[in-house]
């Protein structure tokens, strides 16, 4: 009933269609399109040409109260709850509710759980405070919410990247019982497995286009599995130095963790880098991989060792003075000091070193050292007195580096190095990164770019929900074979060194 | 996708605006009183001026360390007022001065050493905790006085020593006046020039990421909450020797106009930050503004009013200005269409234990609405 | 086109879900416990405790703080308790005084009762108004509240020269000495107001939307609600009951006393802070807040029939201030 037809800069000539009653899975890479193309349906966007029909008849959606008006709703992944509210509260807080003079709090969390089972067919506590929920049952509670309005189109966006196997299982009951009323169904994931599974149809974008559909009523899952990563990835991956890969001496590793984890979320976890190594970790959002850095760091404590040329560290200062660096992957929050000068970011981490009196700093020490990093990294604009908040990410991201550098760090977690950054300053920072570690210190490299991943890294941990899935070495390393096990393909051992390649991970480039 | 920071000449502006609030309002109180009254700006009136400030000064300087630090003092008042009931007490007792003077540092200290507990142990927010901290203190003093009695030093037996450090003449000036700029030099070598205020300024404007490039953020937490009751005792010190005694409560008066003059001084800086230069105009400013409303006879009631409205509406333009200044990260990145703020205006870097839970898994969501920037993170590329 | 595998740019590490407010098992009754103990305790220690002449004169005294206390409430409701962005009013205090000071000085010049109330509650809402408009405009509350507590304050000294001028006249006596169906006058007011407030922050949905909107702005916008002006809303009513109980207060004391208004503020912020500990939720809340104020009142009651110096009872409420604090904090931290 919906079609979208919208060209932009970022979107060229995109065509999707969803039927009532139909679940439509909308696939594709980051920076495929999916997010421009969701935000013009509901009304974020205006489209430069193209235009949106409903029923047939062509409408406007200028603003997000006009997708709703249409009956267009988006369940996003930000859930974006108050947490004290009790779940009756939230559910209808803000909607029109018949006599809002008296309110019952048991009337309400009864008429809330009735709300949610007819529309999910789940039971959630209507008493219960929205924090004490699971994700899941937030997630109900969204799209109850969603549902009271009588959508005729529902958009899921990454809805079970938080989910366990059951609530996954859940959540498919839920959309079956939508789809039985009519409603159509835009279903965003990068879990190709779960999509075979639930999905009429997949639409797949790349670079900003349509790259094909593939229709699940005639194809086999397995086989329309495959054929979806085909029309992802496409022909033409980007062309990506290979690195020379690291000549691993015979020595101690410079990082030890042992049974680092965080419950619920990560599963223990070990992991030794040696000097002069390079250590990739991957994996979905949701399969643990963003905790995989502060607690590798000690940013974030949690169960298990971490050790640093032999030293137990138990806290991020101690991480720090045993040689360690963190670049986080929170670039503005926790990583550039932006209202800071250059100069002040790049001596963060060696205060100690740069004055000849005890407790006093000296800023002309400060500035030279900053200027020969400044120009080492080809930081730019070329000033150690700028802000840094006000340099381009790529730039900034320079300066975090350099920070460590200058501070002469042998071990270096990396959390999205790239993140955000040019595609300039991306090359000099792999390039800087092989320096380092062809000097012989110890890279761990936490990242969800695919390409950067198999480019950079002599051995990667592909994570899938908490757990380690595979290890791959050099040899293995495809962005295909990283996909398919990320995903969660069927029969993916829990690897733990390397091994010949399994069924699942037979997809054809 | 690149991401570049993008600047307009209105950009520049913006950014320089707020910075000329406190300079201006000088500007206007030294005219509008220079016109109004003839003494005003003669060099006597001034250095009166300052003499009368000084006091204020000591304390606000104690207060920039914690507002430098991430968070505010309001226990300043206490702090004084048991270091001048300290001081006092211990002379009455017939103590040498320096043992007054080392007797109502210490009272200082343990306040800061109660607030530091609080705010970084306890982890209770630094308003809050040193609010309480307010409360108990004029408990304390009521109790340490038995119900409030002043303590008087008749001057015959208030010995030389204690009583030039409040009353006396150092190099030409007032003591008071003296210990001040000492007070205000020392601060601002301490926060510009070393190591220790490096990393305290650091720590105050972004915790995490100064926690990530290994600084001991807690420790420097510590340090800026013992400074700021020490240097406020210090002030209460001061206070008793000029006075010749101790008034329970006196302390009271101070808070608001230390809590104003840093926040004024810190209009000044690039960077929105207190400094111990900016808490003195913000110091001056007030004193200034008091003399002027004095010597134009209005009564001191009125002079609070004054104060209090200046006060709000060099906050208030500082606020409003700076909401026009472009965020600090990268803008849109090209070809985005729609009418969609990025980036959050400000640092939202806490947030509510409702909403922290609540939010789950958090990835870079759409924004929400036009108007205001629901996330902190960048907008996926596409 | 990189190839990655997840959605965003930057997934912090922050993403990973943080546990959640529980409602605390036993703690969650730790605020009536300590009621029950200290109560049992004054009416063991002291037989005049309980007599419902006491009980009466608690009350009373405590109906001016709950009245402030609850448009406090009201603030901090809906504007959460974030350290930054929080809802807080250092004014009340001084509003509260300068409101009395207005109608004092009006009705010792002669003025209609009627018209000097309006004055009291205008002057109150006045400041209201202006602390909600800052508030709105971007200014933190803390600051913003502490300017305009300086301007009230000065104010009311300024209107009084600050001298304590004697409050005469029918309203001002019987609010003082009156009673309704065996009730103090004063406390038929705290009842009316309280339930009043009660019902509108707890029954209504624009009480949960206040709450919604303190809890987290960003799921209130979500949800379409009008934050700024919600936002406004509850500093001009904080004010405009910072009034009531101004005027009150300067009728149990027959005069406005210029700047009594700092006196009470600790008072204030402290039985709305305590507010918090009654509610398993670790929200602030109406009855809690009266409560607490009924609360102190016996505190202050118990230990003065038990023969304690006033000091002490001052010294005993900054204590309670620091352990509710503690309690707070630990509560809303034991689950991190």
């Amino acid at each position: 009933m919906t079609k979208a037809f919208g060209p932009t800069e970022v979107l060229h000539g995109v065509d999707l269609a969803v039927g009532a009653g139909e679940v439509v899975a909308l696939v594709g890479e980051n920076g495929a399109g999916k997010s421009t193309l969701i935000k013009i349906l509901t009304g974020l966007y205006t489209p430069d040409g193209g235009s949106v029909r409903m029923d047939g008849a062509a409408v406007e959606i200028g603003r997000p109260q006009d997708a709703e008006r249409l009956g267009i709703h988006v369940i996003h992944q930000e859930r974006h709850q108050a947490g004290r509210l009790s779940v009756g509260e939230q559910l209808y807080l803000g909607l029109p509710t018949g006599s809002s003079a008296w309110r019952s709090r048991r009337a309400t969390a009864r008429r809330a759980e009735r709300d949610i089972f007819e529309a999910t067919g789940q039971r959630v506590p209507g008493r219960a405070l929205i924090s004490e929920l699971t994700v899941a049952q937030r997630q109900l509670v969204q799209i109850t919410r969603a549902v009271l309005a009588r959508p005729r189109v529902l958009i899921l966006d990454e809805p079970t990247a938080p989910l366990s196997a059951e609530e996954v299982d859940q959540l498919f009951a839920t959309l079956g019982t939508l789809r039985a009323a009519g409603v159509g169904i835009v279903y965003i994931s990068h879990y190709l497995q779960e999509v075979t599974r639930v999905a009429d149809r997949v639409e797949v974008l790349r670079n900003g286009a349509n790259a094909g559909s593939v229709d699940l009523t005639s194809t086999s899952q397995a086989d329309a599995a495959a054929r979806i990563v085909e029309l992802m990835v496409g022909g033409a991956v980007e062309e990506f130095e290979e690195g020379v890969p690291a000549v691993v001496p015979d020595t101690a590793p410079a990082l030890v963790a042992d049974g680092v984890a965080l419950g619920g979320v990560l599963e223990p976890l070990d992991l030794a880098v040696h000097p002069g190594e390079i250590v990739g970790v991957t994996g979905l959002v949701g399969s643990g991989v963003e905790a995989v850095a502060d607690l590798l760091t000690r940013a974030r404590r949690g169960p298990g060792t971490v050790r640093l040329h032999g030293r137990r560290v138990r806290d991020v200062s101690a991480f720090v003075a045993a040689r360690g660096a963190y670049v986080p992957a929170d670039r503005r929050e926790d990583g550039v000091l932006g209202n800071h000068s250059v100069a002040q970011n790049l001596s963060a981490a060696m205060l100690g070193r740069l004055g000849r009196w005890p407790g006093l700093l000296s800023p002309s020490a400060e500035r030279r050292a900053a200027r020969e990093m400044v120009s080492r990294l080809d930081v730019r604009p070329a000033s150690t007195a700028a802000l840094a908040g006000t340099l381009s990410g790529g730039n900034q991201q320079k300066v975090v580096l350099g920070r460590w550098l200058a501070a002469g760090s042998t071990v270096l977690v990396l959390d999205q190095p790239t993140s955000g950054v040019d595609i300039a300053s991306r090359a000099q920072i792999y390039a800087t990164l092989r320096a380092l570690a062809a000097t012989g210190a110890a890279l761990v490299v936490v990242t969800v770019d695919l390409e950067e991943l198999v480019g950079l890294v002599d051995r990667a941990l592909v994570l899938h929900r908490g757990a380690v899935a595979a290890e791959l070495s050099r040899e293995r390393l495809s962005i295909d074979t990283v996909l398919a096990i990320a995903s969660g393909g069927k029969d993916t051992p829990v690897d733990s060194g390397l091994r010949e390649p399994t069924e699942s991970q037979e997809v054809p480039a | 996708m690149s991401t570049t920071a993008s600047r307009s000449a209105g950009t520049r502006l913006g950014s320089v605006a707020p910075r000329l609030i406190a300079p201006l309002a000088l500007a206007v109180v030294l005219l509008l009183f220079g016109a109004l009254s003839p003494v005003f700006l003669t060099g006597d009136n001034l250095l009166a001026v300052l003499a009368q400030s000084a006091l204020l000064g000591i304390v606000a300087m104690g207060l920039t360390f914690a507002v430098r630090a991430g968070g505010i003092d309001l226990s300043v008042g206490v702090a004084l007022d048991l270091g001048a009931l300290g001081a006092s007490g211990l002379i009455s007792d017939g103590w040498v001065p320096w043992v007054a003077v080392a007797g109502g540092l210490f009272l200082g200290l343990l306040v800061g050493l109660v607030n530091a507990f609080l705010v970084v142990v306890a982890r209770i927010p630094p308003f809050l905790a040193t609010l309480g901290v307010w409360f108990i203190g004029t408990s304390v003093q009521q109790l340490m006085t038995s119900g409030g009695a002043p303590i008087y030093l008749s001057a015959s037996r208030v010995p030389d020593g204690f009583a030039v450090l409040g009353r006396g003449r150092v190099l030409g000036v007032d003591s008071a006046v003296f210990f001040l700029l000492v007070v205000v030099v020392v601060a601002a070598l301490l926060l510009g020039a070393t190591r220790w205020g490096r990393r305290l300024t650091l720590s105050g404007e972004q915790a995490r990421a100064a926690r990530l490039v290994g600084l001991h953020v807690k420790r420097l937490t510590v340090s800026a909450y013992v400074l700021s009751a020490l240097v406020a005792a210090f002030a209460g010190v001061l206070l008793a020797s000029r006075s010749n005694g101790f008034v329970p409560g006196s302390g009271q008066g101070y808070l608001l106009d230390a809590i104003g003059a840093v926040f004024i001084g810190s209009t000044l800086s690039r960077h929105g930050r207190a400094s111990p230069a900016g808490t003195l105009v913000g110091v001056v400013l007030f004193g200034l503004l008091g003399n002027g409303m004095n010597l134009m006879g209005l009564s001191f009631f009125w002079q609070g009013l004054g104060r209090g409205v200046i006060l709000l509406l060099v906050l208030l333009l500082g606020v409003l200005l700076s909401r026009s200044r472009k965020p600090r990260a990268a803008s849109l990145p090209p070809g985005m269409v729609g009418g969609l703020a990025a980036l959050a205006p400000g640092k939202a870097t806490s947030e509510t234990g409702g909403e922290r839970a609540a939010s789950g898994t958090e990835h870079t969501a759409p924004a929400i609405d036009h108007d205001d920037a629901a996330p902190r993170q960048e907008v996926p590329t596409a | 086109m990189t190839a990655t595998i997840a959605p965003g740019n930057a997934p912090a590490a922050r993403t990973v879900p943080e546990p959640a407010v529980r409602r605390a098992g036993i703690l969650r009754w730790s605020g009536y416990g300590v009621l029950l103990v200290v109560v049992l305790g004054f009416s063991v220690g002291a037989p005049a405790f309980l007599t419902s002449g006491n009980v009466s004169t608690i009350l009373a005294q405590a109906s001016v703080y709950a009245i402030a206390g609850t448009g406090f409430t009201f603030v901090v409701a809906t504007g959460g308790d974030d350290v930054l962005r929080g809802g807080i009013d250092l004014s009340v205090g001084a509003t509260a005084g300068l409101a009395g000071t207005v109608v004092a000085v009006l009705a010792a010049a002669g003025t209609g009762t009627l018209a000097a109330l309006a004055a009291g509650l205008g002057a109150a809402l006045a400041v209201g108004a202006v602390n909600g408009a800052v508030v709105v405009a971007g200014l933190r509350p803390l600051l913003a509240t502490l300017a305009t507590m300086g301007v009230a304050s000065s104010l009311d000294l300024v209107i009084s020269s600050n001298v304590k001028t004697p409050l005469d006249g029918a309203l001002y006596d019987y609010l003082r000495e009156g009673s309704v169906a065996g009730v103090p006058a004063s406390v038929a007011l705290l009842i009316v107001v309280a339930l009043v407030a009660t019902w509108a922050l707890h029954k209504t949905s624009w009480g949960v939307n206040s709450f919604a909107t303190g809890d987290s702005a960003t799921a209130a916008r979500v949800a379409g609600l009008p934050v700024a002006r919600y936002t406004w809303t509850s500093y001009v009513l904080c004010s405009g009951l910072a009034g009531v109980a101004g005027i009150l207060l300067a009728s149990r004391l027959s005069a406005s006393v210029p700047g009594i208004g700092t006196q009470i503020l600790l008072d204030i912020i402290l039985v709305s802070t305590m507010s918090a500990v009654f509610s398993s939720r670790l929200l602030v809340s109406v009855p809690g807040t009266v409560l607490s104020a009924v609360f102190v009142a016996a505190l202050s009651n118990g230990l003065t029939l038990l023969g304690v110096a006033s000091q002490w009872v001052g010294a005993a409420k900054g204590v309670l201030i620091l352990v509710v604090l503690a309690a707070v904090a630990l509560r809303g931290r034991k689950s991190s």
